[in-house]
């Protein structure tokens, strides 16, 4: 048994030259730019540490690098070939004490480890002979971080960062013998927690300290100037504290120095970058807690791992001063009310009077003139056109007038010349929009009474026309205009300004008639209007201010074309729009406003990526990014501040993406598909209250690597989620799989969620499955005591009012569904309560309903299995006291689905004691897997918090009068495989048994049955560098 | 989070500030004496890393009951509890608190010395270490402060008596039960009840202390860590397996189960925590938190770095004072130049208007405020 892919803490990362080190478990993996993908790409891994995780790695001279974590070191070459990377392990070492830093030093003109222990004390160790000599310290005392600086064995500086809050300064002392305690040069007071780093770059003569109180620390290395020398003297050195940052809002792991910056990551996912005088530059969010950085060579690029799993790239940051236009002065009437970029990097800035002033690169004023200077034509509006490479103005009076980009010179930037002007409204225009669509230049205009024409600008040789193609009618509503609108996949699509999403067919042909909405979905989000469309990944996408995004597809309806699918919620408040990455990647950004800043957020890292505190959302800002510049600008005290960033989006941020943020409690293989069934589909939920679906694709190729494809993550729960179920809808459409997925956890909640798959099976193996591939309904939120919103009611804010009911979780879900009910499903859920609950569910009318809620014993049932036997419905929970209990459910079962069928909606009781009990355990049962062996035998497998593995054999007998009984036939156990909990138990062919536990081991079991007595055998056993194992799953490999 | 969510969750903290616990653990120790009758015959006790002191409080009650029926055979001595810890703590009735570090041999001395140079009967210790997040390196802190509680123990515990002390069940715990092992010949692994199911804490109980002849304890050779560490040993047949024992029966609460507030016919009634925490690391970066938060709006001036102005709370060290920092954070200003929404024609009647837009700053600041102000599990806010 080998691990074939992980996602667990990134706990370490080292770039080398084209190169990024990552240690993941206690695996190393190498990861190079790829110029033909533009990205970096996994070459090679090599299993460093196996039992301990990677917590560092340290390149030294010859290739030579060192991976190191818990006990244990590893020494290894790592060669640069053109075509391949290759690792050589030397040796791994088995050390006495946890290693905080290691250090290559010369000694004696021979490369050895100064490696530095949380026992704090230092050993030179020789990698060839394995000797070592260990230097303590006077000060005994455990170490959570700590570094060395240094090169030699003389100039070798300890920096430690203890559990008693401070930093001890020490090195190893020529003046003492070796055997000596060292003494301690300088102790840093001032922290208030746990040191977790301590860094001093030479070069700056800073150190750096973060801490578990929150806090970053400078301290200035400051010479003794009385004794001039060109090499520091540790000992006559004077260390001041010169500055303490509070920015982190959780513990913060560690910093880095490189030239002029500090860069500082957190537990709070935080990454700050500071200057050497300790202000901050930028502060952005990486979706995970970070527990790893570096900064490249060039210090151009930074890469953080997270607890997700995930390896990102950012760009370096540094201060930006906006530069501020300010229209002429003596002009009262000159406030700017639009603000926008051309292509070729002019700026053009409308203002309320109807002035234009285009302003070229350097942001000089070029042109000034009024659109408006005949009579009857008083320009308001300007909307510049996708590709921007035109402007249209509308004019109260229905007159819209074009300008492009000056095509006489291409170099000069600046100037706009004049298209055409027509009217095309009798009334007012309203609004205007450029619409994208089969490589036409086409805008729509709302004019009165909510009248929509679509015209195309048609440019023939010198000669430009305007061509009036479709109108359409947007029903009357409050503000009846439009604010966005989109062609997708045959559809016009339009949001007015009530927020309100009218969907129009959208056919080609030049049709005067005015067409009438087919589909219209009512304040999608909130009654302010939809403020853009997308289409991402072939969904549409719309974005508002309610802070979410919301997805859509085609659906096969006519009626109703457009499926609305997921939402997402966004850490911005108003989301203004999106824009993809012109590289290959088409990397999607989203850009919107927070407060009083401005964000630009990474849709396919999750992460913030930029915040320019601007003062909130404005009337008229503009964002580009171009080649390696990100500029942003936007109006404020009549001026325009404009900031431009080095940020290139074309630079592709992952090298490789994460799983779950925080615990991952459940996960389900689903499906197989693809051509050779060689991807796995499953689907997780965990703590970080998200339901994900990935996708684990298997190679055939002996040396290249499991892939893991990140499908979709879904939010929606407002509590961790701890249990799933999975059923498979009867296909309806050959093209897509559906499934059904109910989710359980926190807060008593239920979700269900519809989830749709292309079926690729035919095409070709190259291709794996993506998210384009992938599309998921919310479709029902329950609450047990009502959604939060209707919960807390103002009579009740008297005083001493508490809700009494707990708020329970969901522990376990399990799924009751027969074709002989093809339209109801029973949900049974166990929960923390104490109590069983059973749920039906609707899938046609999309109701849920409670039917029966039973209490048995005061305790909190962690597992249950709907066990069908014959006609019977047995129900098996498993309890925090360790006893198994067969409930018959059968009748109860029944009579819920004559019920559904009359629509009887009450509540059914049920208070029969269970026909059975099997004490298992003392305490939890945390794990079980049921197999039927024959007839009315079951082979159950259960594994306890009290780190026992039991293997039961059981027969179900009905007696003559129709009741049920179970009897235990054989019994094995075992205390001894596991030494903790074990959370994970699956039955596998040929008779074998798998378990994990919270002590990492896998553990592979045969058992027998053999003259009516089962046992089993240790067969084979590893250890996985998961340390909170929370449970396993099994599924055959096509390989 | 109302204030009743942690007691509907948490069935032993709300029981603990019912009946006066400064932390429910206080329960665990109750539960495993039931099982494995710990205070019998003890009248001398040492707690190590007693903050809150909840453990402190179940030794004096435990003792003086003890102390009581002892009086009434006969002769018998008052009980003396120690309490240790590197923090300070809450005074406690009939408790010496000593604050000291359990890794140095003074602290030893100065517990016997309180003892009369007599040995204690009994050596407790639920110290944790502050949770990193990281399993195996939270793993190594625990086992090493186990081991530094075990090493202090040889000083001060009488032959034939008894230690109990918090453990992590996790990859290397056969190692530590080794240990363990070479000074007890009788040690479980146990768990309380109201220890929950998904936590890997656990506790062991050593019974009979008989250290092997000859050994003579010192702290300069901490056991563990200077010794070479054979995984394989430890996974062969050679592995240490100690009995697991589940403490607390049926009558006792469960402590994975959510109860409703009314309990046994008796009417809620809310509590507040016995003792709060003292002085938590991350206490600076809150007060900081909340005097920005305090400040209830920012102006936005580019003339200013931003990062002056909020984002940052720095303290420039020697230079300002803390109050001239905290009048800074407060200084509050309105702002007037973000506009509503879109750019949308309105009829001529109405002119476009300039609506403000307060933008308070501190909200900003709340963004990434995670649980992390709950992360002290068994202590009482």
């Amino acid at each position: 048994m080998i691990s074939k892919l992980s996602r667990t803490n990134v706990l370490a990362i080292r770039c080398l030259d084209d190169l990024v080190l990552v240690g993941m478990g206690p695996t190393l993996h190498v990861f190079q730019w790829s110029n033909e993908c533009e990205r970096y790409e996994l070459r090679n891994k090599l299993n460093c540490l196996y039992l301990s995780n990677i917590h560092g790695i340290v390149a030294g001279p010859d290739n030579k690098l060192v991976v190191f974590g818990a006990k244990s070191i590893c020494v290894c070459d790592i060669i640069n070939l053109r075509e391949a990377i290759i690792l050589k392990k030397q040796c791994t070492d088995q050390l006495n004490d946890w290693i905080i830093a290691v250090e290559w030093i010369s000694i004696e003109g021979q490369m050895q480890l100064a490696i530095l222990f949380a026992h704090n004390y230092l050993c030179l160790y020789n990698t060839f002979d394995k000797t070592s000599q260990n230097v303590h310290c006077e000060e005994k005392c455990i170490l959570y971080g700590g570094s060395i600086s240094g090169t030699s064995q003389e100039n070798l500086v300890v920096f430690s960062g203890t559990v008693f809050k401070e930093i001890l300064i020490w090195k190893i002392d020529n003046n003492y013998d070796i055997n000596e305690r060292m003494p301690v040069l300088h102790r840093l007071i001032g922290h208030k927690g746990v040191i977790f780093s301590v860094n001093y770059d030479s070069c700056s003569q800073l150190i750096c300290s973060t801490s578990d109180d929150r806090s970053v620390r400078f301290w200035k290395v400051v010479k003794n100037e009385n004794l001039e020398s060109y090499h520091l003297n540790w000992q006559t050195a004077k260390i001041v504290l010169v500055k303490t940052m509070f920015v982190h809002a959780a513990r913060v792991w560690k910093a880095i120095i490189k030239d002029d910056i500090v860069v500082t990551i957190g537990e709070d996912s935080l990454m700050c970058t500071w200057s050497l005088s300790g202000n901050l530059l930028n502060k952005v969010h990486h979706g995970a807690p970070i527990w790893s950085i570096d900064i490249s060579k060039d210090s151009r690029r930074i890469f953080t791992g997270g607890a997700d799993g995930s390896v990102y790239m950012w760009q370096t940051t540094h201060h930006i001063n906006p530069k501020i236009i300010s229209l002429s002065s003596n002009d009262t009437h000159s406030n700017p009310k639009f603000i926008s970029y051309l292509r070729n990097d002019t700026l053009l800035i409308f203002t309320e009077s109807g002035m234009l002033f285009c302003y070229d690169k350097e942001k000089i004023l070029r042109r000034r003139f009024s659109p408006s200077s005949k009579t009857q034509r008083n320009y308001y509006i300007m909307q510049v056109s996708p590709s921007r490479f035109f402007v249209a103005f509308a004019s109260r009076e229905g007159y819209v007038t074009i300008y492009q980009v000056s095509q006489d010179d291409h170099f000069v930037t600046g100037f706009v010349s004049h298209v055409i002007e027509e009217r095309i409204m009798e009334s007012q225009i309203f609004s205007l929009h450029w619409l994208e669509h089969a490589n036409s230049t086409s805008l729509i205009a709302c004019g009165a009474n909510g009248l929509l024409k679509i015209f195309t600008l048609i440019i023939h040789v010198d000669i430009a026309k305007i061509r009036i193609d479709a109108q359409f009618v947007l029903p009357p509503s409050r503000e009846r205009w439009l604010t966005a609108t989109i062609i997708y996949k045959q559809l016009l699509i339009c949001g007015d300004r009530a927020g309100n999403v009218y969907v129009y067919k959208w056919n080609e042909q030049t049709n005067k008639d005015k067409k009438e909405p087919i589909q219209i979905l009512n304040k999608v989000h909130g009654k302010i209007g939809v403020q853009s469309f997308n289409i991402w990944e072939e969904k549409l996408m719309t974005t508002g201010r309610d802070g979410m995004l919301r997805f859509y597809e085609l659906n096969k309806d006519e009626t109703k074309p457009l499926l609305m699918l997921h939402r997402k919620k966004m850490p911005i408040d108003w989301i203004s729009g999106m824009l993809k990455s012109v590289d290959g990647h088409c990397t999607p950004f989203i850009f919107g406003f927070k407060e009083v800043e401005f964000i630009i957020y990474n849709l396919s890292t999750e992460s913030i990526v930029i915040r320019v505190p601007c003062g909130g959302g404005h009337r008229s800002w503009d964002c580009i990014m171009s080649g390696a510049t990100t500029s942003f600008i936007y109006i404020q005290n009549k001026q325009i501040y404009v900031f431009n960033y080095p940020l290139s989006s074309a630079l592709f941020p992952i090298l490789q993406n994460g799983f779950h943020i925080k615990e991952t409690y459940c996960l389900q293989h689903i499906s197989k598909i693809g051509f050779l069934k060689q991807d796995n589909i499953f689907i997780s939920g965990g703590e970080d209250c998200t339901l994900r679906v990935s996708c684990i694709r298997e190679s055939f190729e002996d040396d290249s690597h499991d892939a893991f494809h990140n499908l979709g993550n879904f939010d929606g729960h407002l509590s961790g989620i701890k249990c799933i179920s999975t059923i498979k809808l009867k296909k309806t459409d050959d093209s897509i799989s559906k499934y059904l997925v109910f989710s359980g956890g926190g807060r008593a909640q239920l979700k269900i969620w519809e989830i749709r798959i292309k079926n690729k099976d035919w095409i070709p193996i190259s291709h794996s499955i993506s998210s384009s591939d992938l599309s998921c309904l919310d479709i029902k939120s329950h609450m047990l005591y009502g959604q939060d919103q209707y919960r807390r009611k103002p009579w009740q804010e008297s005083e001493q009012s508490y809700i009494i009911e707990p708020e329970t979780r969901y522990m376990d879900i399990r799924i009751h569904y027969s074709s002989k009910n093809p339209n109801h499903v029973l949900v049974f859920i166990a929960c923390a309560d104490g109590y069983l609950r059973l749920f039906i569910y609707n899938i046609t009318t999309n109701d849920i309903c409670l039917k029966v809620s039973t209490k048995h014993v005061d305790r909190c049932i962690l597992k249950m299995y709907i066990l069908s036997h014959k006609s019977k419905v047995i129900i098996l929970t498993m309890t925090t006291d360790g006893i198994l209990r067969f409930f018959n459910f059968t009748k109860t079962v029944l009579k819920i689905h004559k019920d559904a069928n009359i629509g009887n909606q009450d509540i059914v009781d049920f208070s029969d004691e269970p026909f059975a009990e099997f004490r298992l355990h003392q305490s939890g049962i945390n794990s079980f897997d049921l197999k039927h062996m024959d007839e009315d035998r079951y082979l159950l497998a259960t594994g306890g918090d009290d780190n026992l593995l039991n293997l039961v054999c059981f027969q179900l007998c009905i007696s003559e009068n129709d009741a049920l009984s179970a009897v235990t036939l054989s019994k094995w156990s075992t205390a001894s495989a596991h030494s903790a909990q074990i959370t994970g138990l699956k039955f596998k062919d040929d008779d074998q048994i798998c378990s994990v536990g919270i002590d990492q081991e896998v553990i592979v079991h045969s058992y027998s049955w053999s003259h009516g007595v089962i046992s089993a055998n240790k067969l084979n056993q590893v250890f996985t560098s998961v340390t909170d194992v929370q449970g396993m799953d099994l599924w055959p490999s096509v390989v | 989070m109302g204030k009743t969510s942690k007691d509907k969750r948490d069935i032993y903290y709300r029981k603990a500030k019912e009946e006066g616990w400064r932390a429910r653990s206080a329960f665990k120790l109750l539960q495993i004496d039931t099982e494995c009758h710990i205070f019998d015959g003890v009248s001398k006790a040492v707690d190590l890393c007693a903050a809150p002191g909840s453990w402190s409080q179940v030794l004096a009650r435990k003792l003086n009951e003890n102390y009581k029926k002892a009086l009434e055979t006969g002769n018998a001595s008052p009980p003396k509890i120690v309490a240790v810890d590197l923090q300070a703590m809450a005074p406690l009735e009939g408790v010496i608190q000593l604050q000291g570090d359990i890794t140095n041999t003074n602290t030893a001395q100065q517990i016997i010395a309180h003892f009369d140079n007599t040995q204690a009967d009994l050596v407790v210790c639920d110290g944790a270490p502050d949770v990193t997040g990281l399993h195996d390196m939270d793993i190594f802190i625990q086992s090493q402060l186990l081991l530094a509680a075990l090493n202090i123990t040889t000083h001060i515990l009488r032959p034939g008596g008894t230690f109990v002390a918090k453990i992590f069940r996790a990859k290397d715990v056969s190692f530590l039960y080794a240990q363990l092992r070479i000074f007890f010949p009788y040690v479980y692994c146990t768990k309380p009840s109201s220890s929950r199911n998904s936590s890997i804490e656990a506790f062991v109980v050593c019974k009979d202390y008989s250290p092997p002849e000859g050994y003579k304890p010192h702290m300069l050779n901490p056991l563990l860590t200077h010794e070479p560490c054979n995984f394989e040993e430890l996974t062969g047949v050679n592995r240490i397996i100690v009995p697991f024992v589940v403490c607390g029966d049926l009558n006792q609460p469960d402590s994975d189960m959510c109860y409703p507030l009314n309990l046994d016919g008796k009417k809620y009634k809310y509590h507040e925590p016995v003792q709060t925490p003292i002085a938590p690391p991350y206490a600076e970066a809150l007060s900081l938190l909340e005097n920005r938060r305090a400040g209830s709006s920012f102006t936005f001036d580019h003339e200013t770095e931003f990062n002056e102005t909020d984002i940052n709370i720095a303290i420039e060290n020697g230079a300002s004072s803390m109050a001239e920092f905290k009048k800074n954070a407060l200084i509050t200003a309105t702002e007037n130049n973000s506009e509503d929404s879109d750019a949308i024609a309105k009829t001529e009647s109405i002119k476009d208007e300039n609506k403000e837009e307060e933008a308070t700053i501190a909200a900003l600041q709340n963004l990434y405020v995670s649980e992390e102000a709950g992360n002290i599990d068994n202590i009482l806010i």
